[in-house]
């Protein structure tokens, strides 16, 4: 994790988020995650993303989720946005 | 007066050993205590546990002779009655007469005769006849029955009177045998436990009269009336099947209630009696007893351990003052000892100063005769001025001055460097004694510059103190030195002047490191082109050792090679075989040569190589990512070459790279490189190949292609850790047809080739360029399935549509991103091989080709 503070937990992404790095983040992220925290998963510097790291974003969300907490996914480039409004799943997360 | 040392010990070691006895003393009394409470603790228990057992045993027998009572004259009376109306009927008197008698009876509810459909027919309650009791268990029990037997039936409420009483009931017979009905008497089922009030058990007194079927027929503890419990399961059942009579304690099934219970099963009547007596009630005396025991036993270890601790400490303290007595008896010994030492010891130093004082003298003959007869110029100083006090012959022969003129001189006469650095190094000679052995400069008498190797000492001798310095002269020794090492250097710029350099041209990059262990280098390179630039051939060389005979074989070596690899063909293993006889020459014994050969064909657009020695190089080819290893025995002896070749087709983009030992060494631990990345590849073997702790000489010779179109390509792995160079090698070969980076591609790439490594073990990568059409062809070794099966699924679906339908899904999103991102999207039959087509500017891939 970059920054654990208080309810929020702050991480940021690699250049290339997919395959077992990304699994391998997302299994830490999931044990950090408590009661009402917010996540924040900064996209600056991903050029790279596929399926396996979009069913890492999914699972996490669910456990943000379950404990009433909050996952928000910020600064992506054009086309990592473009690639989340092509699968739809700009509609399953809060993207700044 | 002092005690003896014997004595003391031995009353030592009583106490020590009287302290030990009280404290086990203590802890047997309080063990046999606590012994003595548990079993009388016991053996109290058990008295009042077997006196309540008889007590309520006692009152059983009681309960059941009265029970017995009670149903053998109900019994008498039923059998009367039947045997009135099975003779006179009905309507006779005396029928009449006896259920006005027996009715009347305190114990009875009701009297009565049913007929075989179980209707009342006569009764001393006269509301009940005419009622049906056909549904009773009581009346369906004697109408199967087979023989004549008196019922005992479950308590039940009457029909008239709502009484709760249990039926005796006998079974009347017509005079052929068939059921004609039953007399019936109801006895009040709390008349049984009247025998209640005859007892005094205490709080929590139970009585019971239950049927041999598990059912109470009447129960009373605590005054309170209750029946028809089903007790099947009690602790009082299982006892009745082990045996007919007996006591037991335990928890009672109804109430909860710890109990001493007695039981007697009823020898003529399927009954059980049992009366209770609360445990409670029954171990209270018992109880108290036991407070009373631990509590006496308590105050008693008490006083004990108090006992016990007092007499410890009057016996330590006894055994402290003893102690004290001992020590202070040694002491005046000790003393006694010390002074005898000491009178010895002035004597010894006495007769020691007389024998230092003759050694003194013969030392100093010795001393001075070793000085004078020194080959080393040996110049003594003295502290604090550093003036010369003593001089050998051979000082005045390296200086250049007579004996007399060196004794007026000071130190920094001789020495050729600055005041204060000498006066420092003097002074720390003081501090350690000595210096070791060091190059320095000094002047001549005639001004000239003289090496010497000095040595150092401190020394303190008849009261003074003195700094004594051997010096050997190596003036002459150090000027044939440096001829050596200028010559050396010249070699070695010459062995780096016969060295190619650095290429590149359309074909290829080659860059080179040659970086010497010493001056001199026992490793060399060449690379020549030949049949028309078409065939490159080349060798990387490292012989045994790194001094002059090395680089001199070397040269020899290296010249027969430069003489093969510009012959207009390929290297052969029968090419090297024949050079290996030739080597002998250069190569005499325990000197060796490792040579890695290799010709670069452009025609045939593979690679050679032959292994004599140097048996691994690096590669990034089709099939290749890290050390590929080639046998090959070393050159030098004629009688033992063998060598083996490898061919590795080219592509365009792929690196080789040729080390000897000495970088080889540093490398190999790391399995895999990113090759891909020429550049940064060779920069880390530059920074390895120039550091300073490196052992051997290093040299590498890096090899990019370039000579052929960037497609088509084709890129294979089997290993895990050669999986992420494989797709960065990829990136950049897509990177250089399209000519730029396509995110959208890289995407769908990525996900058919994820695909294929989760199904499989080997995966392979095949890149093509058809005209403005970019053809990727994903393949793994992995069972299939069916593709284009799902590719139509999701087409016929809609590709939007399938991403809304499955947003919460956390898979199944591969196939729709790679028709979202491609042209075209093509399974083979068995489904482990996809095709992904997109068409690509046309203009900006002309620039690019």
């Amino acid at each position: 994790m970059d920054n654990v503070l208080g309810d929020v937990i702050t991480i940021t992404l690699p250049e290339r988020f997919h395959g077992e790095q990304a699994a391998n983040i997302g299994w830490k992220l999931e044990e950090s995650i408590g009661r009402n925290c917010q996540v924040v998963m900064d996209f600056s510097n991903v050029k790279y993303i596929d399926s396996s790291g979009l069913t890492v974003l999914l699972s996490v969300n669910k456990s943000v989720k379950s404990n009433e907490g909050k996952l928000i996914l910020r600064d992506m480039n054009e086309e990592v946005r473009t690639f989340f409004a092509m699968t739809r799943l700009n509609q399953v997360f809060a993207i700044e | 007066m002092s005690i003896s040392n014997q004595t003391q010990k031995n009353l030592t070691w009583r106490l020590t050993g009287h302290s030990g006895l009280i404290i086990i003393l203590g802890i047997i009394l309080i063990a046999g205590l606590w012994l003595f409470v548990w079993r009388q603790v016991n053996v109290e228990y058990n008295r009042s546990i077997e006196e309540s057992s008889q007590e309520t045993m006692n009152l059983a027998i009681g309960f059941e002779e009265h029970v017995r009572r009670i149903v053998a004259d109900a019994d008498k009376s039923l059998l009367k009655l039947r045997t009135v109306y099975e003779r006179e009927g009905i309507s006779s008197q005396a029928v009449n007469d006896l259920l006005s008698i027996e009715g009347r009876d305190p114990s009875g509810a009701q009297v009565a005769i049913d007929n075989e459909m179980g209707r009342v027919l006569i009764a001393f309650d006269t509301r009940a006849i005419g009622n049906d009791i056909s549904d009773r268990e009581y009346f369906q029990l004697q109408r199967s029955a087979a023989t004549d037997t008196l019922g005992i039936g479950k308590p039940v409420a009457g029909k008239a009177g709502g009484e709760i009483a249990i039926p005796i009931t006998r079974r009347i017979n017509r005079q052929d045998g068939s059921f004609a009905g039953i007399a019936m008497i109801a006895l009040k089922a709390d008349y049984f436990l009247e025998f209640y009030k005859k007892i005094n058990l205490g709080q929590h007194q139970l009585i019971s009269l239950v049927g041999l079927d598990g059912i109470v027929r009447a129960r009373r503890a605590d005054d309170k009336f209750d029946f028809g419990q089903n007790i099947t399961g009690s602790e009082l059942m299982k006892n009745v099947q082990v045996a007919s009579n007996g006591t037991y304690r335990s928890i009672n099934i109804v109430d909860g209630t710890d109990r001493i219970m007695s039981y007697r099963v009823m020898p003529d009547y399927p009954l059980v009696i049992a009366v209770g007596k609360s445990a409670q009630v029954a171990l209270a005396d018992s109880q108290q007893r036991k407070q009373n025991y631990i509590l006496g036993a308590f105050l008693i270890s008490l006083f004990i351990l108090y006992f016990s601790v007092l007499l410890i400490n009057k016996h330590e303290k006894l055994r402290q003052q003893n102690e004290q007595l001992e020590a202070a008896e040694e002491e005046l010994l000790a003393h006694n000892e010390e002074l005898q030492a000491k009178e010895e010891e002035l004597l010894a130093q006495n007769e020691e100063l007389q024998t230092k004082e003759e050694a003194l003298l013969s030392n100093q003959e010795r001393y001075q005769a070793l000085i004078r007869q020194s080959s080393d110029a040996i110049i003594i100083y003295e502290y604090p001025t550093f003036n010369v006090v003593e001089v050998n012959p051979s000082a005045a022969i390296m200086f250049g001055y007579t004996e007399e003129e060196l004794l007026s001189m000071n130190v920094t006469d001789l020495r050729a460097a600055g005041k204060d650095a000498i006066y420092t190094t003097l002074h720390t000679m003081k501090e350690i004694k000595r210096l070791l052995p060091a190059v320095r400069t000094f002047r001549h008498k005639d001004g000239k510059i003289l090496y010497a190797e000095r040595a150092g000492s401190y020394i303190e001798y008849q009261g003074k103190q003195l700094a004594l310095f051997s010096y050997r002269d190596i003036t002459e020794e150090r000027k044939f030195q440096e001829q050596i090492r200028v010559d050396v250097e010249l070699a070695g710029m010459v062995q780096k002047a016969m060295l190619p350099g650095d290429y590149e041209d359309e074909k290829v990059t080659i860059k080179t490191i040659y970086e010497p262990f010493q001056l001199i280098s026992g490793d060399y390179y060449g690379y020549k082109w030949v049949r028309s630039g078409n065939l490159l051939n080349g060798f990387v060389l490292d012989v045994t050792g790194h001094g002059m005979a090395t680089a001199l074989q070397t040269a020899a070596v290296s010249a027969v090679l430069h003489e093969e690899i510009e012959k207009d063909h390929p290297w052969s293993i029968k090419s090297l075989d024949l050079l290996n006889s030739q080597f002998a020459a250069y190569l005499p014994e325990n000197s060796f040569a490792a040579v890695l050969a290799f010709s670069f064909d452009f025609d045939k657009r593979v690679l050679t190589c032959i292994s004599a020695g140097i048996n691994y190089f690096l590669a990034a080819s089709q099939k290749h990512n890290g050390w590929v290893a080639v046998p090959g025995s070393f050159l030098g002896n004629p009688d033992f070459g063998s060598f083996d070749s490898m061919t590795i087709p080219l592509q365009h983009g792929d690196v080789f790279c040729f080390v000897t030992d000495g970088l080889y060494k540093s490398l190999v631990p790391k399995k895999t490189f990113a090759l891909y990345d020429f550049a940064g590849i060779f920069q880390n073997m530059c920074g390895r190949a120039t550091r300073e702790d490196k052992t051997d000489d290093c040299t590498v010779l890096c090899l990019q292609v370039k000579a052929f179109p960037p497609y088509p390509v084709c890129f294979e792995y089997s290993q895990p850790e050669d999986r992420e160079h494989v797709l960065l090698r990829v990136q950049q070969t897509l990177q250089d047809i399209i000519g730029k980076v396509d995110f959208s591609l890289e995407v769908a790439l990525g996900e058919a080739e994820a695909n294929a490594y989760r199904h499989g073990t080997k995966v392979a990568i095949k890149i093509n360029r058809i005209g403005d059409r970019l053809v990727i062809r994903v393949s793994g070794n992995g069972a299939g399935f069916k593709g284009n099966d799902a590719v139509a699924t999701i087409r016929a679906a809609g590709i939007k549509e399938t991403f809304e339908a499955s947003l919460s899904n956390e898979h199944g999103r591969g196939i729709p991103i790679m028709l979202s991102m491609m042209d075209r999207v093509l399974y083979n039959k068995r489904g482990n091989e996809v095709m992904l087509i997109k068409k690509f500017n046309q203009q900006k891939m002309r620039e690019v080709d």
